[in-house]
């Protein structure tokens, strides 16, 4: 939406034309009229002069005779006649020696003189509101003496009124009706505009203003605080779930949240807060009021007032916000800048648990460049081959015996050494790196059991972990079997790790996937079980084979007796499922002993084997072959 | 605009002679006045196109002994629709080359026998006066109060296959 600022000046401005237009287009028909008007008088007085030229040729004509014989009473018989010509005021005979033959006066005019020389020079004179006109009388090509008329101008004048009238009258009309369809066509227009600018500049579900519209509002705040001093705050608000609400309850109802969370929000902030939709579940507010710059007391009150719930079709919806804020001038200096600490600011408040806020801080600002620099460089991770695959043996704890490797992604970078999947894992997840680097990451643990196998090793399990992301790639399932058919390997030597996170993501997409998985014959465990829902009735329903219990819990067990009582309950729990449970993370003889006599089926850890690169497994697979068995497990 | 100027100069200069008439007659010797009268009749006839113009000129027939003689001898070079004016003396052999015919009490005797030779002759006949024994002319002059008049027979002019300008006719006492 453009500042009211300009709207008023563009609207005088345009009044001011339109002022102009109608005055040029008056002056012009006035100029045009006055034109037409002395054309017109112009020709009138010549049609009057031709009028008047014949009347005198015809009574000279006819009292020709009268003038030869000078005979006065023919001759003002004659000019009797001149009564039907109302125009005609007076008229005389001349004979050539000057004495009038005879008169004619209508009414009470006053006669006519002989014709002096310069009348006789140009014919006729015209002076305000006479003509005088002079004709010889002729007979046999002889002169013989003169007709004068005098005519009056008074018709002419009063036709010319009536006809300057009239031609006034329609240009005035013309001008008229020619500014209304101008003005309705204007009116018409600039409707057009402001419903156009309307669809231009607001967001039609909340009837807020559109991202468009922030950016011009938030370049005029900042342009205001550049002038006039202050600071602009802007917060960026996420709505947490919007879109669980979005996929449970139809588009429909998310729009009717959407719109009564505007109004909400509208309803919390000041009045010289501006705030817009900017996204499908984001909205920016700028705060201009130099009092409630530094944000957090907004932040706050839009918090509060989106935690009671929202009545929208009958559900009862519970909305939570991440919102970020950045400070102009302190944070950024520039528009671009300042948008983007405020998301980075939003995203850091997400990252922290969401349903908060967080105010943006340069150590953000880096964070993210680092991130940024880091998911370059991994897009050419790949390329470099600088991953590799590390393995982590599992052993069965009631006979030491290995039942399989934990394939483990590891990065190593020439500049910034090895790269730990805890930094390197999310980025490639955000990005959208993972899919490539998930289906490089199957077809090598493939490749690489395949040459064990080779190698006379035996068949070797392995596990490898799925990513939220990679359960969403619709190729996820023909790249498995892609590689398990290009090397060889059978469904049952491979298991999927799956966390409770990412299951729950889109349980309904999931439970499918699993299905097929494990229709293939492809075993499925869940990864850091008891972190997360821990929901007992997925358990049931999703296809799994067995259960991984957090290295959280194991790390403080024995001695924490929460952790150890989940720990057991956990173990009883998946037994009673007919589901088999690995314990990660196990560093200390204690830790063995304390889910051996709990009944953890298998086990992964230092305390076992350290995870190590495909050479290492071979050689270490090789001296189990030799006879060395269990060479690293104690007991 | 400039020869219409110096066309009403000359006309203002020249006009004494061609118009001999004053309506007041009181400076003008009567006889001017009606030689002027005859030569006017003269201006305001058509003569049939076959008539003969014998040397080309225009014949006035009048009486050597006339009064009117001298005056209309004076108007001889104002030519009549391009015609030089020649004066003669009416005779009962030449009468019908004449075109006009001033006929005045002397000519009275004459008359009978004129009138007679001038039977289907296209001859303009002017009598002076209402002079008994001059019947049968076309035009006649004569006197109202101290003003000329005549009247016209057109009776008279048709026999002689004139035409008289109906101008003329308008101005005429009488016709006939």
């Amino acid at each position: 939406m453009i500042a009211p600022a300009f709207k008023t000046k563009r609207a005088r401005l345009g009044r001011w034309l339109d002022l102009a237009n109608l005055v040029t287009a008056g002056a012009a028909l006035l100029v045009a009229s006055m034109l037409l008007i002395l054309f017109q008088f112009m020709s009138l007085r010549s049609a009057l002069v031709e009028d008047v030229a014949i009347q005198a040729r015809i009574i000279g004509d006819n009292s020709a005779a009268a003038l030869m014989f000078a005979d006065s009473r023919a001759a003002t018989e004659t000019l009797s006649a001149l009564e039907g010509a109302p125009a005609i005021l007076a008229a005389s005979l001349f004979p050539a020696d000057g004495k009038a033959l005879a008169t004619y006066r209508r009414a009470n005019a006053a006669s006519v003189a002989a014709p002096s020389e310069a009348l006789q020079a140009a014919g006729h004179i015209f002076s305000f509101n006479r003509l005088e006109l002079v004709r010889a009388v002729r007979i046999d090509g002889r002169d013989l003496g003169f007709v004068v008329l005098r005519a009056s101008l008074e018709r002419l004048y009063a036709r010319l009124i009536g006809y300057a009238g009239l031609t006034l009258a329609i240009a005035m009309g013309s001008l008229i009706v020619a500014y209304l369809l101008v003005a309705r066509m204007r009116r018409a227009v600039k409707k057009a505009e402001a419903h156009l600018e309307y669809l231009a500049h607001i967001d039609p579900v909340t009837g807020l203003p559109n991202r468009h519209a922030f950016n011009e509002r938030l370049a005029f705040a900042l342009g205001r605080a550049d002038h006039a001093g202050g600071s602009v705050g802007l917060l960026l608000i996420d709505l947490d779930n919007f879109k669980i609400v979005n996929d449970t309850l139809g588009h429909h109802c998310g729009d009717r949240l959407l719109k009564v969370v505007a109004q909400r929000l509208l309803g919390c902030l000041r009045a010289g807060d501006v705030i817009s939709r900017i996204g499908g579940d984001e909205f920016a507010v700028i705060l201009e009021a130099a009092g409630s710059a530094d944000g957090e007391r907004p932040a706050r009150k839009v918090l509060s007032v989106l935690g009671a719930p929202f009545e929208v079709d009958g559900h009862e919806i519970y909305v939570t916000a991440s919102v970020g804020i950045s400070l102009y001038p302190d944070d950024a200096l520039d528009l671009d800048t300042l948008t983007r600490n405020a998301d980075t600011a939003m995203y850091q408040a997400k990252g922290k648990g969401k349903n908060g806020y967080e105010k943006f801080h340069p150590e953000l600002d880096r964070r993210i460049q680092k991130r940024l620099s880091l998911e370059s460089k991994l897009r050419k991770a790949l390329e470099r081959a600088e991953l590799s695959l590390h393995y982590q043996p599992q052993f069965r704890i009631s006979d030491g015996h290995l039942v399989g490797l934990e394939a483990l992604l590891r990065w190593d970078h020439p500049e910034l050494g090895a790269v730990s999947p805890v930094e390197f894992i999310p980025v490639a997840e955000d990005c959208g790196l993972i899919v490539p680097i998930g289906r490089w990451v199957l077809r090598t643990a493939c490749a690489e059991l395949a040459a064990w196998r080779d190698a006379g090793f035996g068949v070797i399990h392995v596990s490898v972990n799925l990513s939220a992301r990679q359960t969403r790639d619709p190729h996820l399932m023909h790249d498995i079997l892609q590689a398990l058919r290009d090397y060889k390997i059978s469904p049952t030597q491979l298991e999927l790790e799956i966390t409770e996170s990412v299951l729950m993501d889109n349980v309904h997409a999931n439970v499918e996937l699993l299905h097929r998985l494990q229709t293939e014959g492809i075993r499925l465990s869940i990864d850091d079980f008891g972190t997360g829902y821990s929901s007992m009735a997925y358990l049931k329903r999703f296809p799994i084979d067995q259960v991984k219990i957090d290295r959280t819990f194991v790390r403080d067990i024995p001695g924490d007796r929460d952790d150890e009582a989940i720990t057991t309950a956990i173990i009883a729990m998946a037994h009673s499922l007919g589901l088999s449970v690995v314990a990660e993370g196990v560093e200390t003889e204690q830790q063995l002993e304390f889910l051996r006599a709990a009944g953890c089926d298998i086990m992964q850890g230092f305390y076992f084997a350290e995870p190590g690169t495909a050479e290492q497994i071979a050689a270490f697979l090789g001296s189990r072959i030799g006879g060395v068995k269990n060479a690293v497990l104690p007991a | 605009m400039n020869l219409f100027a110096r066309r009403f100069r000359r006309l203002v200069t020249g006009i004494a002679l061609l118009l001999p008439l004053g309506l007041t007659a009181q400076p003008v010797h009567e006889h001017d006045l009606k030689a002027a009268f005859v030569y006017n009749f003269a201006l305001f006839t058509d003569w049939p196109a076959d008539t003969i113009y014998e040397g080309g000129t225009l014949n006035i027939c009048i009486n050597p002994a006339s009064a009117l003689r001298p005056a209309l001898n004076a108007l001889r070079d104002k030519p009549i629709r391009g015609r030089r004016i020649a004066l003669r003396e009416p005779a009962p052999g030449t009468v019908r080359a004449c075109h006009v015919l001033f006929l005045e009490a002397t000519d009275r005797r004459a008359w009978p026998q004129m009138r007679e030779a001038l039977a289907g002759a296209t001859v303009l006949t002017v009598a002076d006066d209402q002079e008994p024994g001059l019947e049968g002319s076309i035009i006649m002059l004569g006197f109202e109060g101290n003003r000329i008049v005549f009247s016209i027979d057109t009776r008279a002019a048709g026999a002689a296959s004139l035409i008289l300008s109906s101008k003329l006719l308008r101005l005429a006492a009488e016709v006939r």
